[in-house]
């Protein structure tokens, strides 16, 4: 306290010191106030302050002005949707049209981005909004914005591509972009050398939408140019277009352009040949995924590719081609398949020998011939391959499911039972792996079973209902089969359930992942 | 006695010199990326309008992805924010809640939700981490796994998460956040689009109080009712909107928030997963990969997009304000002690002689520079030591200018997202991004002082932020 009190005295002392330094130093302050610091301090505060306000006014007024043209974009999608839902639904009168050809094409653009924003258009409806924009001048106006400005008449289908690629940006490019889009999405076909001029853009953005416009337009004429560009691409002589997206936009064109991967696919540089190898995949696939009873018959492709598949790809000395074509081979219906088809189970290459064993899981019961080839895969020293040969057996029906059963009751490998066990847990159904070890005859030292929980052996693993075993065991396979067994037990309820839920499964039980 | 005084005054002078320096090169930078992020932010927001995402949704490369939800004690809002993750619009994930070791109700109340079972599993440790108990699945939600394990930390959880996930990349999620349904494309999409290899892709968090939500989704977004929300709504703008932007755009991105980022799987545990010896594991990662790529000699990319959105619960009181605050800053110094060799390392370009120079000496030192400099100029002024120009410019820069940027901030959102639809919404933005200088930036500030000092003093302290439940 007596230190408290030496500190009041002292201020009460020093008061008027100190009242004075303070009085001097507000004098020394105002003095001061022409000193050019201050000034630029002073001047700079109010340019921050008067920046301030301008930001706010800003912002204000940029709300206002959205809410302004919102209103109006709301004001006129009400007036004229039904007119234009009519003109694509083709019923639109020659009046109708020409009340909507008095509106500014900007306004039009504005009243018809809402149909090109949309996923997929029918072929009814595409075919009314072609000439729905032909006759309002739409497709004109792309495609001079597609140009970059330049007159779009003389670039069209009759001049040759790669003529004034190289020209340097003008329009905005987000203006280009949604235009080269939306001569995508009404499949002009005649566009596509504008399109392919826009992969010398020096806008990335531009590359990727000309790639995807060209993709959903499928003109023929196009692909062989796209081969080319693949071509430079890999073998690094050329930078653009990304090789994802241009991958991504050959995989989009039809079977009756896969002749034009034959180049790629026959050249000496094992990564074209591998990009060739991919995108012939995904085509086939994405045919596949429309038809379960897809086959890859002359008609669809010529004899020259399915020669090169079998004699040329399946034996290629990179392994990531060998892995694609096991995976095309099974769509085949050439008598040689079979032969081909073990050689690749038996491939050097881990890879190879999964993505084998995952295409034979495909075929469903019509891969039995291959039993054995996928048994050998059971005991494959890489567990990925011992796990795609569960899934292949799973996949194969009832009679597959017991060759799984018998191999984990067998197999006096700790890892590969953990495996099994694993996916078969997964359908939440152990109780048809329980009664498959009852039917063994069995007691649990005779079932070389050792749970991860320790605790747990295999008769007292949780059971997941008491229905009796036939209910069960057409559940469990109903679950863990993704398609060919899918004939035998459900209901069409649950099938159609199972047809949103086996899109999710794929990624968490380990089926097909893009890369290895 | 004459001599110490001029001792005296020369120290005042100088780190006068230091504060006028951390606020110019802060305000400085931080003007840059400003002006950065509006012109790409903007382009961005443009480019979706043809870009779209369903060539992303509908493409066969587009890589699967799992969701790793690590969780401690979360029972409050682990149920719906497992639900926003599952409600996903992306073709191929998985959901994996990885409890570390919870002692309330948190796997109870999944178990009861998503009717999961406990069953065995396959564990391989490629990451060392704490042992795994058991696995909950349901066969009716077969993208959803539960993993309990036994308490780790949350990097101990990640790197379980990442040990057991099957896909390529993965994607961090806090237990606290609801994911958009788009999101998780949108953060793939700088990946999946992008010619290099992109091992980190982060998006944007945003605050969740206030906002309206059922059953894990964000039905009508509002800003909060309190004060104290209301000046993180304006600052998480400030943050995300152009400063993580604009480093990602320098090409010095340095943090992703932890809360909500994709990973490529295999290159995080090439360099060793996430780190226990800090408590930002998710600056640790981002550094220790920067490290790992200059050292393998590796061209990696990381990526920061400003419209995936993840919403978050931010602290309501001013006490787990603290608590996070001094955590970051203790992360944020013990991250840069840690990796202080990149400081001015020729490898490590932009991150080595912009990034990490800039977070050292504004965001880490500069805690407690300004903190001291709000006593000191003062002093100085009353004590003759420092010109009264020098006070302007210290108001000028601490305070007008901070309210430059935030006005800027909350532009920005005005100028592209425009996430707060009212009109009254954007004055009270407005206002709180003027007012957060005074009071609430100096409250902040103090924490972040705290932080400081607990790094050190050498603190590994954990502080847990609890949740209200704003996503419950």
């Amino acid at each position: 306290m007596s230190q408290f009190r030496v500190f009041g005295n002292l201020c009460s002392t020093h008061f008027e010191q100190i009242c004075h330094v303070i009085d001097s130093h507000i004098d020394n302050a105002m003095a001061n106030i022409t000193d050019p610091v201050i000034h630029w301090a002073l001047a700079a505060l109010l340019c921050v302050v008067a920046g301030t306000f301008l930001l706010i006014t800003v912002a204000v007024f940029r709300r206002w002005a959205q809410i302004r043209f919102l209103r109006y974009v709301h004001a006129l999608r009400r007036e004229f949707r039904p007119l234009v839902a009519k003109a694509l639904a083709g019923g639109a009168t020659a009046g109708e049209i020409a009340a909507l050809s008095e509106l500014s094409l900007a306004d039009l653009e504005m009243l018809l981005d809402p149909v090109f924003s949309k996923r997929k258009l029918p072929e009814r409806c595409l075919r009314a909004l072609q000439g729905l924009c032909a006759e309002l001048g739409l497709i004109r106006l792309w495609e001079s914005r597609a140009a970059n400005g330049r007159a779009a008449a003389g670039r069209s289908s009759e001049s040759a591509p790669g003529e004034n690629g190289a020209e340097r940006t003008s329009l905005c490019h987000l203006l280009r972009a949604k235009s080269i889009r939306n001569l995508g999405t009404l499949r002009h076909r005649s566009s596509w050398p504008l399109l392919i001029d826009a992969l010398d853009d020096r806008h990335v953005d531009i590359q990727l939408v000309a790639l995807r416009s060209l993709a959903a337009m499928g003109a023929p004429e196009s692909f062989p140019v796209l081969n080319e560009r693949l071509q430079s691409v890999v073998q690094g002589t050329a930078s653009s277009p990304p090789r994802q997206g241009l991958q991504a936009a050959m995989a989009g064109f039809g079977l009756d352009c896969a002749a034009g991967l034959m180049p790629s696919l026959l050249h000496p540089n094992r990564s074209v040949r591998f990009a060739g190898a991919e995108i012939l995949r995904t085509m086939v696939y994405r045919h596949a995924a429309q038809n379960p009873e897809f086959t890859l018959n002359p008609g669809l492709i010529s004899p020259a590719l399915v020669e090169l598949l079998l004699s040329g790809l399946a034996k290629d000395s990179n392994s990531d081609v060998r892995a694609r074509a096991a995976e095309l081979m099974i769509f085949l219906t050439d008598s040689r398949t079979a032969s081909v088809m073990r050689n690749l189970l038996e491939d050097s290459q881990w890879f190879v020998r999964m993505r084998a064993v995952r295409a034979l899981a495909r075929l469903g019961p019509a891969a039995a011939p291959f039993y054995a080839g996928i048994r050998g895969c059971l005991r494959d020293p890489h567990w990925r391959v011992r796990e795609a040969a569960i899934h292949a057996f799973l996949s194969l029906g009832s009679e597959g499911a017991r060759q799984v059963f018998d191999h984990f009751l067998r197999t006096p490998e700790g890892a590969v039972r953990e495996q099994i066990l694993e996916i078969v847990e997964r359908a939440g159904l152990t109780a048809a792996l329980a009664d498959a070890y009852e039917a063994a005859g069995g007691n649990s030292d005779n079932v070389p079973v050792e749970p991860r929980n320790g605790n747990a052996a295999l008769p007292e693993l949780p059971r997941t209902g008491t229905k009796p075993q036939p209910v069960i065991a057409a559940e469990f396979l109903h679950r863990v089969i993704p398609g060919g067994e899918a004939r035998n037990s459900p209901p069409e309820a649950s099938r159609k359930e199972k047809k949103g839920a086996s899109r999710r499964q794929r990624g968490p039980d380990g089926t097909p992942y893009p890369s290895v | 006695m004459h001599h110490y005084r001029l001792i005296v005054v020369h120290w005042i002078m100088l780190f006068n010199l230091v504060v006028l320096s951390y606020f110019f090169l802060g305000n400085g930078i931080y003007t840059i990326l400003m002006l950065l992020s509006l012109r790409a932010t903007w382009v961005h927001i443009r480019q979706m309008a043809y870009h779209g995402l369903d060539a992303l949704r509908l493409s066969p490369f587009t890589p699967p992805v799992t969701i790793i939800i690590p969780a401690w004690n979360e029972q409050d809002v682990i149920v719906n924010s497992v639900r926003s993750a599952l409600r996903s619009d992306y073709p191929e994930f998985q959901v994996m809640v990885v409890d570390d070791g919870s002692t309330d109700k948190t796997i109870d109340r999944l178990v009861k939700t998503f009717e999961l079972s406990p069953m065995d599993g396959a564990y391989q440790a490629g990451i060392p981490t704490a042992p795994v108990r058991t696995f909950y699945r349901n066969p009716k939600v077969p993208n959803l796994v539960v993993v309990s394990k036994v308490r780790g930390g949350k990097p101990d959880a990640l790197n379980a998460g990442i040990n057991l996930c099957r896909s390529p990349y993965f994607c961090n999620l806090d237990a606290d956040c609801l994911l958009e349904r788009d999101a998780l494309l949108r953060l793939m999409d700088p990946i999946v689009s992008s010619a290099e290899k992109t091992v980190v892709s982060g998006g944007i968090l945003r605050i969740l109080n206030g906002c309206e939500t059922e059953g894990g989704r964000v039905l009508r977004v509002g800003l909060p009712r309190t004060w104290l929300e209301r000046f993180q709504v304006v600052e998480y703008l400030r943050s995300f909107l152009f400063g993580r932007t604009g480093w990602h755009l320098l090409g010095g991105t340095l943090i992703v928030s932890g809360a909500f980022a994709v990973f490529h799987r295999a290159t995080v545990i090439e360099a060793g997963g996430f780190s226990k010896d800090t408590v930002t594991e998710d600056m640790d990662l981002i550094v220790q990969l920067h490290r790992w790529a200059a050292d393998n000699h590796r061209q990696i990319r990381m990526s920061f997009t400003s419209d995936p959105v993840c919403w978050t619960e931010c602290p309501s009181t001013i006490r787990m304000l603290a608590h996070q605050r001094r955590r970051w800053q203790l992360g944020l110094c013990q991250t840069l002690w840690k990796h202080s060799e990149i400081l001015f390392g020729q490898r490590y370009g932009i991150v080595g002689w912009l990034s990490t120079p800039f977070h050292t000496y504004v965001e880490g030192l500069g805690a407690a520079v300004e903190f001291l400099g709000y006593f000191l100029v003062p002093l100085g002024l009353f004590l003759g030591m420092v010109p009264p120009g020098l006070l302007l410019v210290f108001v000028l820069l601490g305070f007008i200018y901070g309210g430059f940027l935030s006005v800027g901030a909350v532009l920005l959102e005005e100028l592209t997202y425009r996430r707060y639809p009212r009109f009254r919404d954007l004055m009270t933005l407005l206002m709180f991004a003027i007012l957060e200088n005074i009071g609430y930036r100096q409250l902040v500030l103090y924490f972040r002082f705290q932080g400081v000092l607990k790094f050190m003093t050498g603190s590994h302290r954990w502080e847990k932020v609890a949740h209200v439940g704003a996503t419950a």
